[in-house]
């Protein structure tokens, strides 16, 4: 399943290409392609204090325009790298959130102590799914980190991903996602012994 | 350790494409094990929660269920003011599912309950193609639900944003069909209420469906407040619902006129800001004329629509099938002053049913049948002209074009000679005569008028080939020596000389016209006036035409002659009867079953006989084999001596019944009455089916003797050889028909079929391009679309199969061999979903046909179904159901009936079944490669590398690229042979 992205006649690549050059409305029109599918991930990751409506857009707006001006970094490898790009930036800013809202209390009642409501996710997988999964996405390889990012968490056909991993085919796409995802299997189950361990 | 490396690379693999996993089928055999797939478990839920995060706008919401009475909920699809719409998965009958749930927080809404689960219990029972049939009702949680067939697809609100508004005739196709779905949920004693274009889809077959119920639902009140934009349901509600009353069926019928008006402009009758502004325009007749938005469309359109659309009740339409009627009947009534122009008209929506001729040979041969017996009794010379054709100078000053000379004429005469109303001199006696005709002394004309006199002819036909400009010219000229004038001249130019025959066809065809109008005063034609029964020399002369062109399969231009002649005289029955054969061959069904009945209208003007030709036509296009049957028998006893009626009952018998010897004893009995010598092809093909091969082969190989310039003749005998592994003999018949009629579609598909399974694919491929080029008609280009589809789907390429093969279905849905084929590609893309409904679309077509044509794709699309399910035995039985049916591609099912039986492990029966493959075919290389294969399993190494060895033979010429050959080759190298040595 892929998301489902509005696509002007003007490809991603033109309008990077622009946005690098400075056109203020290029980089407008990248926000607005990427906003929703961002949004969406954003709202599945983020836990609840920040996940009021106007929180996460703002949150994900950031990142957003932030990654769009750091755009020299990448390189045009089809839709999906700009895709892959974004949402590596928009992890990061999330886990930077999680962390601040596991500092800040969430109400003012400070005798409660840190009180962090789970996110979408969470309440789907269980928060320490979540964890070991994130732990043990972090330390993939950045090839393996792409291959799950795009085909799990952004749902791009296997076409998209074998042009994102430079890949020849979609068989060979799907070959190294799954092959990605015995890794990351057997971080998390590394990661969970572990914590029974510790 | 590498085993279980393999099985979690491949639950990994499924969790990545999202596919169901089982795990409690999957334990873990080591703790380690179980741990890594606890942890990929983990990852499919994640993996699951991100695509339903993905599918819509907005994320699911956090109370929302997972499941729901006893499905699982995937994702939501959709959401409405009546609840939400969700993809669900039944574990029980294992397919996915639509569920709409319906929000109980209001009182009202509860207070329904009782209705919607009535309701949805009383459609659950209603099957029918255009409506989406409903699974089930139930009540939990304080929810209710109605769960329905998912239909992937489009509906026409989003096709409209898309492409605009639709044409009149795609309107009215897309009409008719909701017309009827919309009568089968009144026949259940319900109404729709909610009929609008969101709520009718588009499948991606081309399918029409209706859906989502307003399901006890209850307009809402004019002074409830609502939003200010009005969008959807209250813009399709009749006027007499905006005041309070109660929906009736006429309060439907507005709601489809609204429906139709939206689809051929995007806009609405009435509108308004909001429901009260809305209501004031109803009451003071504020609307839009379709006339006024669209004023090119057909006004017989426009009229159904405005009378569906009527203010009061009693204006509308008083059922939908009289809707219907108006709809089909404005097609017709259209059909002359279109501004769509012809073309578009046929590739509109086209809900005919697979209808294609037996086979290989002419498909106009059974339509073309009940006209020229009218006309033309057997025997008889008696009111022919004759004519005769001499040569054609070749002044191209190109002695490689000298050949044209006598090629020109020879074409020519074998052409005027299908004409009922020639009498061609033979060539022969023409030279004969020549040679007798004093030459020198004498000048052009005065040796042609000897030459004529002497062979008692009327016409005489000659001309010239040259060279203008450097395109190839003929000009004919049609001497007329009683009167010493030039009936008829022309000039027809071509690119080169491989256009010669695309020239002669056409002078051919001029000069048939010409002449045959000349003709008109002959007896016979004066008889067959008479007999025909009408009193207008021009209905007359059209009629004629019509036919003519018919027979030449000028459809366009024979349409506007047939029109001409009904509308010259409405009361002319076979003209009638003659534009429904015409509108049949054309595919539109609808509108030959109106011309008919203006046909039936009439019948009591003719003879009994006359009678039932033209019930029997009504029969074939209805698809009422039974009475068709019936109709034939009486017309036997009334013409005991007609070839015509056996030959058409044997035909019956074979392509419906499925019953070869009844129907190898009809066409029997059609040739010892004197039926033209194809009716020997249809024989050949019944004792192919029969699995009478000698006799088939006699029969086919006398077709060709008896009629060796009939290009169908050799186009048979092509295909029998080419079912018998003569490759060869079959690519020089198919070659000999297309010597003859260039482009003759049958013998270019047949060779793109033979050079498919040869593995000459580039070869195919320009075959089955030039066949879907040449295409004329839908159906031929649906047909050619198929045949693309299973070029790709035999090199493996499945994408561009499905879209080939969504094209043909899109011309006709229920094209038996393309819904097989989709279930085979979608079974192979692993959406056996997508591939169950295809089957499941076979059947109810089967359900409904009286016709068990072509039933044999459907017990092997439920076979292979049957084996992905890993069912093997009950995949057996389907296949040996096929067999039954006697397919006459047999060797093909028989592999497939061999691979059913090696599943299920009876590998004696399955080296039995290939072998009964070979004994048919003892080329057929597939069947060479199953059998070496299961060999190669039961260790008899030699015997397998033997039948390798045979499968490569036959792929010497394939291309290197052909998968089959590659796998040949490979497997000979691994048994320890030379591939090379067999070159």
């Amino acid at each position: 399943m892929t998301a489902g992205l509005p696509f002007d006649e003007q490809t991603s690549l033109e309008l990077l290409r622009s946005a690098q050059a400075g056109d203020e409305r290029a980089r407008e029109d990248l926000c607005r392609r990427y906003l929703p599918l961002l949004l969406r991930y954003a709202h599945g990751r983020l836990p609840r204090q920040a996940r009021g409506l106007l929180d996460t857009q703002d949150i994900v707006q950031e990142t957003l325009i932030s990654a769009l001006t750091r755009l020299e970094g990448i390189e045009y490898r089809g839709e999906g790298a700009v895709k892959s790009y974004l949402l590596r930036a928009l992890r990061n800013r999330i886990i930077d959130e999680v962390r601040r809202c596991q500092r800040t209390p969430a109400s003012h009642t400070l005798e409660e102590g840190p009180s962090r409501q789970p996110s979408p996710l969470e309440l789907a997988i269980g928060s320490e799914a979540v964890e070991r999964f994130e732990s043990a996405f972090s330390r993939l390889r950045p090839h393996d980190q792409e291959a799950v990012a795009a085909r799990i968490e952004l749902g791009l056909s296997y076409a998209e991903v074998a042009e994102l991993l430079g890949k020849p085919s979609p068989d060979a796409a799907r070959m190294a996602v799954s092959r990605a995802l015995i890794r990351l299997v057997k971080g998390m189950a590394d990661e969970r012994r572990r914590g029974s361990t510790a | 350790m590498r085993d279980e490396e393999a099985r979690l690379l491949e639950l990994a693999s499924r969790v990545s494409d999202g596919q169901r996993i089982d795990w409690n089928e999957k334990p873990g055999s080591s703790l380690e094990e179980q741990q890594l797939l606890d942890e990929l478990k983990t990852l499919e839920s994640l993996a699951s929660f991100h695509r339903r995060q993905g599918a819509v706008g907005q994320p699911l919401r956090l109370d929302e269920p997972s499941s729901w009475a006893e499905l699982d909920i995937l994702q939501r699809i959709g959401s409405g003011s009546f609840g939400d719409v969700y993809l669900a998965w039944d574990p029980r009958l294992q397919r996915e599912v639509a569920l709409k749930l319906m929000r109980s927080d209001d009182v009202s809404a509860f207070r329904r309950k009782d209705a919607i689960l009535r309701e949805g219990r009383i459609l659950a029972r209603l099957k029918h193609p255009n409506v989406a049939t409903v699974h089930g009702a139930a009540e939990q949680d304080r929810s209710v639900g109605v769960w329905m067939e998912l239909i992937r697809g489009r509906t026409l609100a989003e096709i409209v944003e898309d492409q605009g508004p639709l044409g009149a005739r795609e309107a009215a196709g897309i009409g008719i069909d909701i017309c009827r779905a919309v009568a089968a949920v009144h026949r259940e004693g319900l109404l729709h209420r909610d009929i609008k274009a969101q709520n009718v889809m588009r499948e991606r077959g081309g399918r029409i469906v209706l859906m989502d119920f307003g399901l006890g639902g209850k307009p809402p009140a004019v002074d409830s407040p609502q939003r200010p934009a009005l969008s959807g349901t209250p813009l399709y509600m009749a006027p007499e619902l905006l005041r309070g009353q109660a929906a009736t069926v006429r309060s439907d019928i507005y709601a489809i006129g609204v429906l139709l008006f939206y689809l051929v402009s995007g806009k609405y009758p009435v509108s308004g800001s909001d429901l009260t502004d809305l209501s004031q325009r109803h009451e003071v007749d504020d609307h839009l004329l379709l006339r006024d938005v669209r004023p090119d469309l057909p006004s017989s359109f426009v009229q159904v629509v405005e009378r569906a659309l009527a203010p009061r009740p009693r204006g509308r339409f008083q059922t939908v099938g009289e809707m219907e009627q108006a709809l089909d009947r404005s097609l017709l009534i259209a059909s002359g002053t279109f501004s769509e122009g012809p073309s578009e008209w046929m590739k509109g929506v086209s809900r005919r049913p697979t209808w294609r001729a037996l086979l290989w040979l002419l498909p106009l041969l059974l339509a073309g049948a009940l006209a020229w017996q009218w006309l033309a009794p057997h025997g008889g010379e008696l009111g022919k002209i004759p004519i005769a054709v001499v040569y054609f100078e070749n002044f191209t000053r190109d002695p490689e074009l000298d050949w044209l000379r006598q090629g020109i004429p020879d074409q020519l005469v074998y052409s005027l000679s299908q004409s009922n109303y020639l009498q061609v001199r033979s060539m022969d006696r023409m030279l004969e005569l020549l040679t007798e005709t004093p030459g020198p002394g004498l000048n052009e004309k005065a040796r042609l008028r000897v030459l004529a006199e002497r062979a008692k002819v009327r016409f005489v036909i000659g001309g010239s080939v040259f060279l203008d400009e450097g395109r190839l010219t003929v000009i004919s000229q049609v001497n007329d020596l009683e009167s010493d004038s030039v009936l008829k001249s022309q000039k027809v130019s071509g690119g080169g000389a491989d256009d010669v025959f695309e020239i002669v066809g056409s002078l051919s065809r001029e000069i048939r016209r010409a002449l045959e109008i000349e003709s008109e005063e002959s007896p016979e034609v004066k008889e067959g006036v008479a007999r025909l029964k009408t009193d207008s020399k021009d209905a007359y002369r059209a009629y004629v035409q019509c036919r003519e062109m018919l027979h030449g399969r000028g459809y366009q231009e024979a349409l506007s002659h047939c029109r001409q002649a009904v509308e010259e005289d409405p009361d002319f029955l076979h003209a009638w009867d003659l534009l429904a054969n015409l509108y049949d061959n054309l595919g539109e069904r609808g509108l030959a079953l109106a011309a008919l009945d203006n046909a039936v209208r009439l019948l009591g003007r003719v003879p009994r006989s006359d009678q039932l030709t033209v019930l029997l036509r009504q029969a074939q296009i209805q698809q009422e084999w039974n009475d068709y049957a019936e109709n034939l028998e009486e017309l036997r006893l009334l013409q005991p001596d007609e070839p015509a009626w056996p030959f058409r009952l044997g035909w019956h018998f074979a392509t419906h019944r499925r019953d070869y010897e009844a129907a190898i004893r009809e066409y029997r009995q059609a040739l010892s009455k004197g039926a033209e010598p194809r009716v020997g092809g249809y024989l050949c093909f019944a004792y192919l089916s029969a699995g009478r091969y000698p006799e088939a082969s006699r029969a086919c190989r006398r077709f060709v003797e008896q009629s060796p310039m009939d290009a169908s003749a050799h186009d048979s005998l092509g295909f029998l050889l080419m079912l018998r592994g003569e490759y060869q003999q079959a690519r020089s018949e198919f070659e000999q028909a297309l010597a003859l009629r260039p482009n003759f579609s049958h013998s270019l598909r047949n060779l793109g079929e033979l050079d498919l399974l040869l593995g000459r694919i580039e070869s195919a491929r320009d075959y089955f391009d030039r066949y879907l080029v040449q295409a004329t008609g839908e159906k031929q280009e649906k047909e050619g679309r198929w045949s693309m589809a299973w070029f790709h789907w035999e090199m493996g390429r499945l994408e561009a199969a499905r879209n080939a093969v969504e094209a043909a279905l899109r011309q006709d849905p229920q094209m038996v061999k393309g819904r097989w084929l989709q279930g085979l590609i979608e079974l192979a893309a692993g959406d056996n979903t997508a591939a169950r409904a295809a089957l499941a679309a076979l059947d109810d077509w089967f359900e409904h046909s009286l016709s068990s044509r072509f039933a044999e794709y459907r017990h092997d699309l439920a076979a292979r179904l049957q084996l992905a399910s890993n069912r093997p035995d009950l995949a057996v039985a389907s296949l040996q159901r096929a067999l039954e049916l006697g397919p006459s591609d047999r060797p093909l099912f028989l592999i497939g009936l061999g691979e059913a039986q090696q599943q299920a492990g009876r590998r004696d029966d399955a080296l039995d079944s290939y072998r009964e493959a070979l004994r048919i075919n003892p080329r057929f290389p597939s069947a060479h490669l199953k059998l070496a294969r299961l060999l190669e399993l039961e260790g008899d190494q030699a015997a397998a590398l033997q039948h390798y060895q045979q499968a490569l033979e036959v792929y010497r010429q394939a291309d290197p690229a052909f998968p089959r050959r590659g796998e040949a080759e490979r497997s000979i190298r691994r048994l320890g042979g030379r591939p090379e040595s067999v070159r």
